[in-house]
């Protein structure tokens, strides 16, 4: 008998042994649950190490956006609404737009603050930003070629007062050549409420502003916001094209898309063009997730009092999802053989606890398969646990919020990059898209420019927490990652290291499927 | 990193000690100065207002330390009062309920305002902080408004101790940082 036993636990070793010659140590890695963060109050990293840091003075930011203009890394960085010192002018002003020069991300220089609106606070801000370059925006003419030669514009949100009588929002363009020194150039459109993340296809100078206009009669439940585009190849003279939005949202409509009537408003389109004439739209934003795939070509060139035609499909994201689920980002990231959708959700609650009390449940990403653009199917969700790491306990907002945006070549299909407010910034290997692996992550420690966060429950205050918010993500063209704080913890310079630069460096088998 | 809303009276005795000593070390003008000689000598006030009985409140934010604001009180043309108004004592006066102005009145112009409202579905007002220092410790008195601007969140939260150590430092050094 004890013969058998020696021989059975001789045969389970090798058989042992065999699995991880055969699987390898990076297969058996690379498939490793993340380690535990450290304390709440110390950074925390794991296949990620930091490379540069900025304050952005403290100020809470919505969205990073890196461009390579000329020869330097410029970072575009914007604010929710505030007010904070800038020490470049020795003023108090409205938080607005911050410029950095990040070309050595190790030292990043404060170029400039462009303020937001004055006034009200809560009527300030200016969260989005987008970057053309006047040498590829198109131009009709040749003085208009020669006009925007070498010159650089800057597109921002500017105000945000969702519910004032007489919406004082606009979208305007910065003259950013200079960026230590931008000039203001023109507003796109005025007269607005609830404008917010913005899409400009550099290559068309279409570009999909998210706002709304109150007397215009259109309708939204939750983020009253839709589509309003515009032509900007020429960003002093910007053409308007249409309004867009979801069956039912349009005036005067009579039937519905999605499940609330009228239908939750647009958070902000991605276009797939020029790789694919489509335009990917998610609304609801947290709750009342709906995301649509959009014919570009009929949006644009078609009738547009007709918002059902230029529709492909749409699917909502609550039915099969834990709680309510709303509609963030949807990112489009194209193969060979398969299309794919790395649509987020938003998690606005406090320490995982609603207004109540009650547990909430986090909201969290998914991949789609959207190869079948009439048929999309769901391949797989993309989730942080709340522990290890105790993220419901650590104060703040623990869920999912934005996906990186950028086309990046070298990590496009291969990674997917989520900001998940105090869990920091996540990283997942989706190169299998039906099984997507955590390989990366980085939650930044507070610091003395965190803004706390309190909950409150059924209107009591219960506690207040110094906790991180990372907000969004984005890359530049050196693969480096950068976060923003939505706490005013500052901007973080990330790298990857370990298994997360092995994905994103293997020259595998299955490049010619990202290659198209 | 803890919140309390309860006044701490031993505190307070601390912090009107402190008050007093930092109103001595900071060699403010002295009690009868004219406008102009309070002006002279301190700069330009951050941010001036009327006060009952035809008086007028200079406030000095951020000086002489990050962490003060000082009230100077006019009345008829000459300095009366000085006052470090970042305390314990007046923090507890913040209840909920009470509007910007009051709250303006009693701690003077926030070190930071941020309103974090990015949908028009949630309902969240402006944040105020002022930053405020027990001994070495430091921290932000963190008052939350409602959209009617009325108090619904008052906090004292401890700051984060920034360390030295550059691989978990609370602030990173970029010059410690490895090469790109």
């Amino acid at each position: 008998m004890k013969h058998h036993k020696s021989l059975l636990l001789l045969s389970f070793a090798a058989t042992i042994a065999l699995t991880l010659c055969v699987v390898g140590p990076a297969g058996a890695d690379n498939s490793a649950a993340p380690p535990p963060p450290g304390p709440w109050d110390k950074q925390s990293a794991w296949n990620m190490e930091l490379v540069g840091y900025d304050e952005l003075q403290g100020r809470s930011t919505y969205q990073p956006l890196i461009i390579h203009q000329g020869d330097r890394e410029i970072a575009y960085m914007a604010h929710h609404a505030g007010l904070g010192l800038n020490p470049l002018t020795g003023q108090m002003e409205s938080n607005g737009t911050s410029i950095l020069d990040v070309t050595n991300p190790k030292n990043p220089k404060y170029l400039a603050h462009i303020p937001g609106p004055a006034g009200s606070i809560d009527a300030g801000g200016s969260q989005m930003v987008r970057v053309c370059s006047g040498d590829v925006l198109p131009s009709l003419t040749r003085q208009e070629a020669v006009r925007k030669r070498g010159h650089w514009y800057m597109l921002r949100t500017h105000g945000n007062s969702s519910g004032l009588t007489n919406p004082i929002e606009s979208q305007e363009v910065y003259d950013v050549t200079d960026p230590s020194n931008p000039q203001f150039l023109k507003t796109i459109v005025g007269g607005l409420s609830n404008t917010h993340k913005n899409w400009w296809e550099c290559d068309t100078g279409i570009a999909y502003l998210v706002a709304n206009i109150p007397s215009e009669g259109w309708q939204h439940s939750g983020s009253t916001q839709h589509l309003k585009i515009y032509n900007l190849h020429d960003p002093s003279n910007p053409q308007y094209i249409r309004d867009f939005g979801l069956v039912g949202q349009q005036p005067g409509a009579t039937t519905f898309e999605g499940p609330v009537n009228p239908p939750s408003g647009i958070h902000g389109p991605i276009s797939g063009y020029p790789m694919k004439d489509r335009l990917y739209a998610p609304y609801g934003v947290g709750s009342n997730g709906v995301i649509q795939i959009v014919d570009r070509k009929k949006l644009l060139f078609g009738n547009p009092k007709d918002v059902l035609s230029p529709q492909i499909s749409y699917w909502t994201l609550t039915p099969s999802s834990p709680g309510d689920q709303g509609g963030h980002t949807s990112f489009p990231i194209y193969k060979k053989r398969q299309d794919l959708l790395l649509v987020t959700s938003e998690e606005g609650v406090n320490e995982c606890t609603d207004s109540t009390g009650a547990d909430s449940p986090d909201h969290i990403a998914w991949l789609y398969d959207i190869t079948n653009e009439k048929k999309p199917t769901q391949l797989s969700t993309l989730t942080v646990p709340r522990n290890p790491g105790d993220f419901c306990h650590k104060g703040g907002r623990f869920g999912a919020h934005a996906s990186s945006e950028s086309f990046y070549r070298p990590y496009y299909g291969k990674l997917g990059i989520i900001s998940w407010f105090n869990a920091g910034v996540r990283v997942w290997d989706i190169r299998d898209p039906s099984d997507p692996v955590p390989v990366a992550y980085f939650i930044p420690a507070p610091n003395e420019n965190t803004i706390a966060n309190c909950l409150v429950v059924n209107g009591n205050q219960v506690d207040c927490k110094n906790a991180i918010q990372t907000n969004n993500v984005e890359l530049d063209d050196r693969g480096l990652i950068y976060i923003a704080d939505r706490a005013g913890t500052g901007m973080h310079i990330l790298r990857l290291t370990g298994k997360a630069k092995e994905v994103v460096s293997e020259d595998d088998d299955r490049k010619d499927d990202r290659d198209r | 990193m803890r919140a309390s809303l309860r006044p701490l009276w031993a505190a307070f005795a601390l912090a009107v000690a402190i008050v007093l000593a930092d109103a001595d070390a900071a060699e403010f003008p002295k009690l009868g100065a004219s406008a102009t000689e309070v002006r002279d000598e301190m700069g330009a006030p951050t941010a001036v207002r009327s006060a009952p009985g035809k008086k007028q409140v200079w406030e000095y934010v951020g000086k002489p330390s990050p962490y003060d604001t000082y009230f100077l009180l006019f009345s008829k043309g000459k300095l009366t009062d000085i006052r470090q108004v970042i305390t314990d004592a007046t923090f507890a006066q913040v209840k909920a309920g009470m509007t910007e102005p009051r709250i303006r009145a009693l701690l003077g112009t926030p070190w930071r305002i941020t309103n974090v409202n990015d949908d028009a579905d949630e309902d969240i007002g402006d944040v105020w902080e002022y930053r405020g220092r027990d001994g070495t410790d430091t921290y932000k008195f963190h008052i939350e408004f409602d959209l009617h601007r009325r108090v619904v969140v008052a906090a004292k939260v401890a700051d984060i101790a920034v360390r030295d150590d550059s691989s978990d430092s609370a602030k990173p050094a970029a010059s410690s940082l490895p090469d790109h």
